[in-house]
């Protein structure tokens, strides 16, 4: 028998080489949450922060765009998707995700059409836009777009823009919480922003010398 | 109330050193995976972890005499956090047992548990 919602993850984080103000940073979120007794928001460093995607019908998906899924992938299965646009004009398809702006993300995906053409990568955090004009060829390869944003927003949306009358495939759409793309992994129905809480109630900090912290953090995602 | 001593250097401590804070949550778990947590204490309770390894003579006779005079964790004692300067007026050692190792004439050492008593 088995609680199918009774999933949790765990991180173990052991930091060295800190400065005095990343330390001071976790150790004032540490003590604003009193140890494990409140929840934060966490985003998960080694994660895919999008859902869905090797489906791109699902609603967390916006677009105007016809997708067919179970195309093949450079893998050798059938995880791509092939984006049409019989518009006459620009279409995209954008998934926006709950997460601070203030972090640089990646976005990232594979691409590839029959047809020469072009594709636009972008992230969007509210307030600003960055995108990146791709050329698209016959054969699949991975593109990538990076960008930070304001320290007050919480939504960032990524989005793939192809142009009129185009067919386009594209496989692992991934959104890292780092300055460079990371290896595709696949999701699901669960994204890699996550309510969490640390697992400890006692933060060490050991210090080696002016800007050099190390500490270790374990924390784990809560049902709220 | 007794102040913690400072070397002739002017500090408290040496590097490595370390510091802790400790809270104390309550956590009851439900069947469908949420979570109830209770807070124990009031605040943190801090730590600090002096380790100190090239003394003069003077310096850790110094510091085994003012431990004496607090009587070990008997006494409190004003002591300043070296990281940021704030004073907590009422702190104790955190061991009742002082251990001094002396290499040489300046290369004296010994490791002292301090920790603040109100919450």
């Amino acid at each position: 028998m088995a609680d199918p919602e009774g999933s949790s993850v765990a991180w173990d984080l052991q930091y060295t080489g800190l400065t005095d103000a990343e330390m001071g940073a976790f150790e004032a979120l540490f003590e604003s949450c009193e140890g494990r007794l409140r929840p934060f928001v966490f985003v998960d460093p080694l994660g895919n922060l999008l859902r869905w995607t090797e489906d791109l019908n699902k609603g967390v998906w916006q677009t105007g765009l016809l997708v067919v899924t179970a195309v093949e992938d450079p893998t050798g299965g059938t995880g791509a998707c092939r984006l049409t646009n019989g518009a006459q004009g620009v279409q995209r398809i954008s998934q926006a995700v709950d997460a601070p702006t203030s972090y640089t993300y990646t976005f990232g995906v594979w691409a590839k059409s029959n047809s020469a053409t072009s594709l636009r990568l972008g992230l969007d955090n509210g307030t600003s836009t960055i995108s990146v004009d791709v050329a698209v060829q016959g054969e699949w390869e991975c593109y990538s777009v990076s960008a930070s944003g304001p320290d007050s927003g919480d939504s960032v949306r990524c989005f793939i823009e192809v142009p009129a009358a185009t067919a386009v495939d594209v496989y692992g759409p991934q959104l890292d919480a780092q300055p460079d793309a990371s290896e595709y992994r696949k999701a699901t129905d669960k994204s890699g922003v996550h309510m969490a809480r640390f697992d400890q109630d006692v933060l060490e900090r050991r210090t080696f010398g002016p800007d050099n912290h190390s500490t270790r953090l374990r924390v784990v995602t809560v049902e709220e | 109330m007794a102040t913690f001593p400072k070397l002739t250097s002017g500090v408290v401590t040496q590097y490595p050193s370390g510091r802790t804070a400790t809270y104390s949550t309550s956590i009851m778990q439900f069947v469908d995976g949420k979570e109830q947590r209770f807070r124990e204490l009031k605040s943190s309770v801090r730590r600090w972890l002096i380790e100190l390894s090239k003394l003069s003579a003077h310096e850790e006779g110094s510091v085994e005499a003012f431990f004496s005079s607090v009587q070990g964790q008997f006494g409190s004692f004003t002591f300043v956090d070296p990281w940021d300067d704030v004073e907590y007026p009422d702190c104790s050692f955190d061991q009742e047992t002082l251990n001094a190792l002396s290499r040489s004439e300046s290369a004296n050492q010994t490791y002292l548990v301090i920790r603040n008593n109100r919450s």
